[in-house]
């Protein structure tokens, strides 16, 4: 008996990561976090920032580089653009909460090129598709960006036949993107603030995004870094991310995040190689080990599900209604969006592929982040919006009289439950995809997966000792379920964005727990209602006070009723704030339109009263699914 | 001043100060000079980067409109020189230089220009969009 208790509590230590020894390995030389926490605590970032190293936040307008951006992150104002001739930003922004992390992640394609435009003296500064880029920005932009989409991408011109000499200049802004992250890290025992060095692989063929955040875990980075110029298909990039970073025993440890599957033609998470070669187990595993996480929600839409999937009234949230990123142009024809283009059916195909190939592509976590383009890392508050400066609405020349197209949105941010908030600690968090994602607010969110819960432990100091100890938080795969065992049983725990004083947040509504399973090759989704409940009452958009009603925590256990111990399934949780007014609606607000009075509404305003543009929003969480394998 | 030194005075300074729409990634009100300018910068850029891009469509939509603006204002400046065919030449001569003088002067003075492909000024006045 004597035995069985001890080996039961060494378990719970070992599941909870003990007290002494830290969960994750530390690979860096800094002081212990004073506010080291073995159950972990949620810390709050983005991971996907823009700084006019990018060609395309350059070409609208933005100044702020990767140190501005951390120093944003960390709570100090920074300018944007409108830029007066002086050189004076015409508008300061803020966050009202720093964040806890953050890591810009500037376009690897065009890095050198962008540095040998803005450089003069540089030996392409003359060129004449530079000085384009600089004398008609807006008309340089459109012809220069839209290269990412060309099939076989390429360097420009001036770069010569084989690249050379953007490669070397590429240098430059890669050099300064690591020395801006560890400027702003805090090695001190405080641990306030973490940066990443990171950068984005921006693959678009033919237009279809393909877009990956990669995410270096320390200082040690590859002298090179991958694009899509030399890495034209994602396999290829992970190869790379093997080859010249995971094996080559510096001590470089890296994961990629992809994101806006919404607008990839399908391609994303296709059941298929973009070079065609055969699926494999091997790649299978090589994708799932390097891909951990997907960015589910960001400013360029909402990638959870399709208009209508399951049934589900909910998945009609900042949804683009085009297929491709190219799309994105009005002047170019759209089709609806595609099969493979959506995280939740992908998670159920990643179910049927595992049947097949033996291991699970899409075994992925969630998270969420801006793709922000000015320099600024969290600025996701509906009524701060100021638009994302990488699209057909710019500030560059003035204040637009909306921040930004009617269909794009803020965006949202990552949550990492960590034990600190150290690279290690966090890294390690996105690793084993103990991670969720928010379209902006900073709701909390505990899930866990058991096939032996307590008896309920909502609301109690029990939940995440118990959680851990008898099962496996978000991100986690459920062992195999004993001979005759019952069905598992999900507990979630959400409480509200606190907000701050002058601007509380909005309280829950219900939370969701979305079940998708494979039979035979074949997938099947569910949307199951398991707290909370949908209520009557508006929005007042006047005020833009939320709607009446709501919680300020939710907390379940629910016990699946329909599971089969024989079919694979994947749970992931889904907590639905009040509804709240969208950003159009603040803006508008602001501007002082009453769609009662014509005379107040001021040309680029009509989407102020056009009824088909949706006012309000529901705000969530998607948690990182649990997954359970027969 | 002859009928066809008419014509030829307006449709210069119709080509050189008229603002007229044109459509693109956004709408510009500017001179057919300027919008030859923009297609030509397209043409350029596409030649030295390739295909790949939007460059043949923003060529195409700016030599087009370039074109078909120029040609109205070739019909413009025929059909007034028509009207005024019976005209005294300094007659002509007086009205070429009050037309074109009130239009420069306006031009001038004013930022009756929409032009986002600017660098610059989302509005901007003759000197500065030919500067």
């Amino acid at each position: 008996m004597t035995r069985r208790f001890l080996l039961a509590v060494a378990a719970l230590l070992l599941a909870s990561g003990g007290a002494a020894e830290p969960a994750f390995e530390r690979t860096e030389k800094r002081a212990d976090c004073t506010h080291y926490e073995a159950e972990r605590q949620p810390w709050f970032g983005d991971v996907h920032v823009h700084t006019t190293y990018s060609f395309d936040a350059w070409g609208q307008g933005t100044r702020n580089d990767p140190f501005d951006a951390y120093r944003f992150a960390k709570g100090e104002p920074i300018g944007i653009q409108p830029y007066a001739a002086s050189g004076a930003p015409q508008r300061s922004v803020r966050l009202r909460r720093p964040l806890d992390f953050a890591m810009v992640s500037d376009h690897a394609e065009k890095l050198g090129e962008t540095h040998l435009c803005r450089t003069p003296g540089s030996p392409a500064y003359d060129h004449f598709t530079c000085i384009a880029a600089r004398r008609w920005p807006a008309l340089g932009y459109a012809l220069i960006n839209s290269l990412f989409a060309a099939v076989p991408p390429g360097y420009l011109s001036f770069c010569g036949e084989d690249g050379a000499l953007c490669r070397a200049a590429a240098q430059g802004p890669w050099r300064n993107t690591q020395e801006a992250a560890e400027q702003h890290y805090d090695r001190s025992a405080a641990c306030r603030f973490t940066s990443f060095v990171g950068v984005e692989w921006s693959g678009m063929p033919d237009g279809n995004n393909l877009h990956r955040n990669l995410v270096f875990r320390n200082a040690v980075v590859p002298e090179t870094i991958p694009n899509y110029v030399e890495d034209q298909t994602p396999e290829r990039m992970r190869d790379r991310l093997d080859r010249d970073c995971l094996d080559a025993e510096t001590g470089c440890d890296v994961l990629a995040i992809p994101h806006n599957s919404n607008v990839s033609g399908g391609l994303m998470f296709a059941a298929a190689r973009l070079d065609g070669k055969k699926l494999t187990e091997e790649w299978a595993r090589q994708r799932a080990r390097l891909e951990p996480l997907v960015e589910i929600t960001q400013h360029k839409g909402d990638s959870e599900c399709a208009v209508g999937n399951a049934g589900d009234e909910l998945c009609g949230f900042e949804t683009l209604q085009y297929a491709t990123m190219d799309q994105m142009a009005p002047q170019l024809p759209r089709v609806d969006p595609k099969p493979g283009s959506f995280v939740r059916e992908a998670l159920a195909d990643g179910l049927a592929l595992e049947q097949k190939l033996g291991a699970n592509p899409f075994a992925f976590g969630i998270i969420g982040s801006t793709d922000n383009h000015l320099g600024t890392p969290g600025l996701v508050n509906e009524d701060q919006f100021v638009g994302h400066a990488a699209g057909t609405v710019t500030a560059r020349l003035g204040i637009p009289p909306l921040p930004d197209r009617i269909d794009f949105n803020p965006g949202g941010l990552a949550v990492l439950w960590a034990e600190e908030n150290s690279r290690d600690a966090l890294f390690a968090a996105m690793r084993r995809r103990e991670a969720y994602g928010t379209s902006g607010p900073r709701m909390q969110v505990r899930f866990f997966g058991s096939f032996s819960p307590a008896a309920d432990s909502c609301g109690t100091e029990g939940f995440v000792p118990e959680g851990y100890a008898r099962g496996v938080p978000m991100g986690g795969e459920l062992a195999r379920a004993a001979e005759g065992s019952v069905a598992p049983t999900f507990s979630v725990w959400a409480l509200k964005d606190p907000g701050v004083e002058a601007r509380p947040g909005t309280p829950l509504e219900r939370i969701q727990i979305v079940k998708s399973w494979a039979v035979g090759g074949e997938t099947e989704t569910k949307v199951f209602d398991v707290a909370g409940r949908e209520e009557p009452g508006e929005v007042d958009l006047a005020s833009c006070a939320p709607a009446p009603g709501g919680a300020d925590d939710l907390c379940t256990s629910w016990q699946d009723p329909e599971f089969d111990p024989a079919h694979p399934a994947v749970y992931y949780a889904r907590v639905v704030e009040r509804p709240s007014c969208r950003w159009n609606q603040w803006a508008c607000n602001a501007a002082g339109v009453d769609c009662k009075d014509r005379t107040t509404i001021a040309p680029g305003q009509e989407a102020c009263c056009d009824p088909d543009v949706p006012r309000t929003i529901r705000e969530r969480a998607w948690t990182s699914p649990i997954w359970y394998t027969p | 001043m002859s009928g066809a030194a008419f014509r030829f005075s307006l449709l210069v300074a119709l080509v050189l100060l008229a603002p007229l729409p044109m459509a693109g990634i956004q709408t510009a009100w500017i001179p057919v000079a300027r919008m030859v300018l923009l297609a030509s910068v397209s043409t350029l850029v596409t030649l030295s980067e390739g295909t790949g891009g939007v460059g043949p469509l923003m060529m195409a939509l700016f030599w087009s409109q370039a074109l078909v603006w120029f040609a109205i204002c070739w019909g413009f400046a025929w059909g007034f020189a028509r009207v005024l065919a019976a005209a005294r030449p300094g007659f002509r001569q007086r009205i070429a230089f009050v037309l074109i003088g009130i239009l420069a002067s306006i031009a001038v003075l004013d930022p009756i220009y929409t032009t986002p492909y600017s660098a610059t000024n989302a509005h901007s006045t003759l000197i500065q969009i030919y500067r």
